[in-house]
C-alpha cells in the first residue's frame, strides 16, 4: 500500500446553480455587486409574506429520456450545474472516471429535501384521486439517495454512492466523507456536495418555528428576523493529488462536532460549533491566525447567529474578516455547504472576500470584523466555511492553496 | 482494494420489535428506548427508537461507553413522519406542527443520540436504499481507518407507508456495531467491496431494508466457525460483501 495521501486533497472542478444563475460566473458575479436576489416566492404560494432564492425554471434542464424516472426539481439542478460549459464540471468528472476507473469514483451527495417537492404534489393527486401519479416514483425521486444515483447514471459512474442527509450540514458533511473516502483508499475521486430545491414542506416548517423573515433576510444585522430559503446545488470534484493540482484550490481539513443541546435551537455560546472550528484548524496543522477570512453559517436567525459569533470569538477574537452569504442565495439547507463550499473557491481564485448581503447595522453584541461590502484585490490564503445543521450537528471546512 | 481487515467488531445490537421467534437466536430483540427521556419517547418515531435501541444495546455490549462517533444509516429514515407532513400539506392544514418538522429530517435519529448520551463526538446521517448496511460499513470504516478509536455504526429502518412503497414490505430492523481498530482477538471485517454474487449465499431473509441485510454478518460472527468467511451485506449483482475474520 502506497503511504496515504496527506490530508489535503485537491478540488478539481466545481459548478453551482443558485438564484444568481448557474455557473460560478454567476455567482461571483453576484458577490461582487452584492445585490439580493431574493423574491417572493413563484413556485408555490406561500400564504405568508416570504422571499425565497428561487433558480428560474427556464435554467433547469429536463433529465435525458433514459433517466426520465429520476425527473425532480433537485435533479434538474444538480444537472444544470453539471453542464455549465464554463465550470466544466461533467468533463472533469469524465476524466477522472478514465484515469481511474469507473469504479474508483464515488458520489457523495448531501440533500435535505430530495425531492419531497414532487411527493408533495404527487400527495396533492393522492388526496384527490385516492392513487399517487403514474409518473411518481419514489425510489427514484424521493428517496434521500435519488439525485446521487442520478449523477452515477447520468455520469455512467460504479463507485460508493451514497447521500449524506445531517439537515443544513448535509453537504459539509458530503465532503468530508469524499475525504475520507480518498484517504482511506475506497476512492480516487470523489464527487461531492449538496443539492436541495424549494418545497413547501421546509418553507412551512420553518414558518411553525417563527424563523422565517418577512423580508429579505439580514445575517448579522441587528435587527435580522430570520431566514429566506433558497435552493440550489454545489458541486465539487476531490481527487487523490497528482502533480498537475498543485495549482489548484484544495480542502486543507475539515471539523465535525454536536453540540448534544437541543434538536433546533444551537448551544448559546456556540460549544460544538466552537469545537467543529478547532478540530478543522488541528486537522490542517493550521492556527486560528492562519485564515484569513470565515464564511459563517449566518442564517440571520436571532439564536443562530448569536451562537456562531460566541464560537467565533472563542476561536478567533475579534480581528479575522468574517461574513454570511445567505442574503445573496438565501439558505440553501442541504446545498449550503456545497454553494458555500464554492463560494470559498472563488474567493481564493479571485482574490476576494465577499460582504454581507442585508447587512445594514452589524449586531453590536459581536465583537467581530464583519465584511458589509465585498472586498476586491485582496488575496486570501486560507478561508474556513462553517455550516450547523439540526440535531446540533457541525461541520467546519478548509479552504486554501496547497503550499 | 486490499481485502485485509479495517476494522474489530466490539459490539453488537439488535432490534426487531415485530419479530416472532426467528429472533430468539439473536438474544434480545426487544424496543428500549428508555434513554430517551419520556416526552421524547412519546413523539419520536418508532425508526428513531429502534435505532436508539438498537444503539444502546451494542454499546453496552462493547463494555458499556456512548462517546464515540456515530454513523446513522436509513433508506427511508423519518418516512412516517414526512407522510404526514405531506397529508397536512395536501390539506392545507397550516400551520404545520412544528415537532413533526423538526423530527422529520433524516438525521432526527443521529441528533437525539447525541443529546441523551450527551456526546460532542460527530454524527453522520446517510442513506443509500438496499446499499446501506454496506456503505454504512464503509462509512464507519474509514472513520476509524482515519483515527477514530471507535465508531458506533446504526443501520435502521421502519415499514414504509403503504401508499408509497407497496412493493416494499419489510419488517422494522434497526442493527448497530460498535467498530474499532482491528485486533487479534475480536472478529474483524474488511473494506466492503463489489463483487459477482454468483457463488454468493443470499442473506437471511433478504428484502430491501438495509439493515436486514446485515442480519447475515450477525448471524456469520455469532454462529460462524473460525476462520475466514465471504459474507455478503447487501442485493443485486455485483453485490456488496465483506471477509469476515473469526477468531
Amino acid at each position: 500500500m502506497p503511504p496515504p495521501p496527506p490530508h489535503a486533497l485537491p478540488v478539481t472542478a466545481c459548478a453551482v446553480a443558485s438564484d444568481c444563475g448557474v455557473g460560478s460566473r454567476s455567482l461571483l458575479d453576484a458577490l461582487r455587486d452584492g445585490r439580493t436576489r431574493l423574491r417572493p416566492p413563484r413556485l408555490f404560494e406561500a400564504g405568508f409574506p416570504a422571499f425565497t432564492g428561487e433558480v428560474d425554471a427556464a435554467l433547469l434542464p429536463p433529465l435525458p429520456g433514459h433517466l426520465a424516472r429520476f425527473d425532480t426539481r433537485n435533479a434538474r439542478l444538480a444537472l444544470a450545474a453539471l453542464d455549465d460549459a464554463d465550470d466544466g464540471l461533467r468533463a472533469a468528472v469524465l476524466r477522472a472516471r478514465e484515469r481511474y476507473g469507473a469504479d474508483r469514483v464515488g458520489v457523495i451527495l448531501g440533500t435535505s429535501t430530495s425531492g419531497i417537492y414532487e411527493t408533495e404534489n404527487a400527495y396533492r393527486s393522492l388526496a384527490e384521486t385516492g392513487r399517487l401519479p403514474p409518473r411518481y416514483d419514489f425510489v427514484h425521486q424521493h428517496a434521500w439517495v435519488a439525485t446521487a444515483r442520478y449523477l452515477q447514471a447520468e455520469l455512467g459512474l460504479q463507485g460508493p454512492c451514497y447521500a449524506v442527509s445531517t439537515a443544513c450540514s448535509s453537504s459539509s458533511k458530503s465532503l468530508i466523507s469524499a475525504q475520507r473516502l480518498i484517504q482511506a483508499g475506497v476512492c480516487d475521486a470523489v464527487l461531492a456536495g449538496g443539492v436541495d430545491s424549494l418545497c413547501r414542506m421546509t418553507l412551512h416548517g420553518f414558518k411553525s418555528l417563527d424563523l422565517v423573515s418577512e423580508t429579505p433576510c439580514t445575517p448579522l444585522d441587528r435587527h435580522r428576523s430570520g431566514i429566506s430559503l433558497g435552493e440550489g446545488a454545489g458541486l465539487l470534484l476531490l481527487e487523490r493529488p497528482q502533480p498537475e493540482h498543485a495549482g489548484c484550490v484544495h480542502l486543507l481539513g475539515a471539523g465535525e462536532s454536536s453540540d448534544a443541546h437541543h434538536m433546533t435551537a444551537p448551544h448559546p455560546e456556540g460549544r460544538g460549533a466552537a469545537l467543529a472550528m478547532q478540530r478543522a484548524l488541528r486537522q490542517a496543522g493550521l492556527a486560528a491566525a492562519d485564515i484569513d477570512y470565515v464564511n459563517l453559517h449566518a442564517t440571520g436567525t436571532t439564536k443562530n447567529d448569536a451562537s456562531e459569533m460566541a464560537a467565533m470569538q472563542a476561536v478567533f477574537g475579534a480581528g479575522t474578516p468574517c461574513s454570511g452569504t445567505k442574503g445573496l442565495t438565501g439558505h440553501t439547507l442541504g446545498a449550503a455547504g456545497g454553494i458555500e463550499a464554492v463560494i470559498a473557491w472563488l474567493s481564493l481564485r479571485e482574490g476576494l472576500l465577499p460582504g454581507t448581503c442585508g447587512l445594514r447595522e452589524t449586531d453590536p453584541a459581536f465583537d467581530a470584523t464583519v465584511l458589509r461590502d465585498t472586498r476586491s484585490g485582496v488575496a486570501p490564503r486560507r478561508i474556513m466555511s462553517n455550516n450547523f445543521g439540526f440535531g446540533g450537528n457541525n461541520t467546519t471546512l478548509l479552504f486554501g492553496w496547497a503550499q | 482494494m486490499s481485502r485485509e481487515a479495517v476494522v474489530a467488531v466490539l459490539g453488537r445490537g439488535l432490534c426487531l420489535p415485530q419479530a416472532g421467534a426467528e429472533a430468539e437466536r439473536f438474544g434480545d430483540c426487544s424496543l428500549d428506548a428508555s434513554l430517551l427521556p419520556p416526552l421524547t419517547r412519546r413523539r419520536t418515531s418508532l425508526a428513531t427508537r429502534m435505532a436508539v435501541s438498537a444503539a444502546d444495546r451494542a454499546c453496552r455490549d462493547a463494555g458499556g461507553g456512548r462517546d464515540m462517533p456515530a454513523v446513522f444509516v436509513s433508506a427511508i429514515g423519518e418516512m412516517q413522519v414526512t407522510d404526514r407532513l405531506c397529508q397536512a400539506i395536501a390539506g392545507g392544514a397550516f400551520p404545520l406542527s412544528p415537532t413533526l418538522f423538526h423530527n422529520s429530517v433524516h438525521n432526527t435519529a443521529a441528533g437525539y443520540w447525541s443529546i441523551a448520551v450527551d456526546t460532542r463526538q460527530p454524527m453522520q446521517a446517510m442513506a443509500a436504499l438496499a446499499d446501506g448496511f454496506a456503505l454504512g460499513l464503509t462509512e464507519a470504516a474509514c472513520q476509524v481507518a482515519a483515527g477514530a478509536q471507535q465508531v458506533l455504526l446504526v443501520c435502521y429502518d421502519e415499514a414504509m407507508p403503504d401508499h408509497l412503497l407497496p412493493d416494499y414490505t419489510w419488517q422494522p430492523c434497526a442493527l448497530a456495531l460498535v467498530l474499532g481498530a482491528p485486533g487479534d482477538d475480536r472478529p474483524r471485517l474488511a473494506m466492503p467491496y463489489r463483487d459477482t454474487a454468483a457463488d454468493a449465499r443470499a442473506p437471511a431473509f433478504a428484502v430491501h431494508n438495509p439493515a436486514v441485510q446485515g442480519l447475515a454478518l450477525l448471524e456469520q460472527i455469532q454462529d460462524g466457525p473460525p476462520g475466514r468467511h465471504r459474507v455478503q451485506l447487501g442485493p443485486g449483482n455485483p453485490a456488496w460483501f465483506t471477509e469476515l475474520v473469526l477468531p
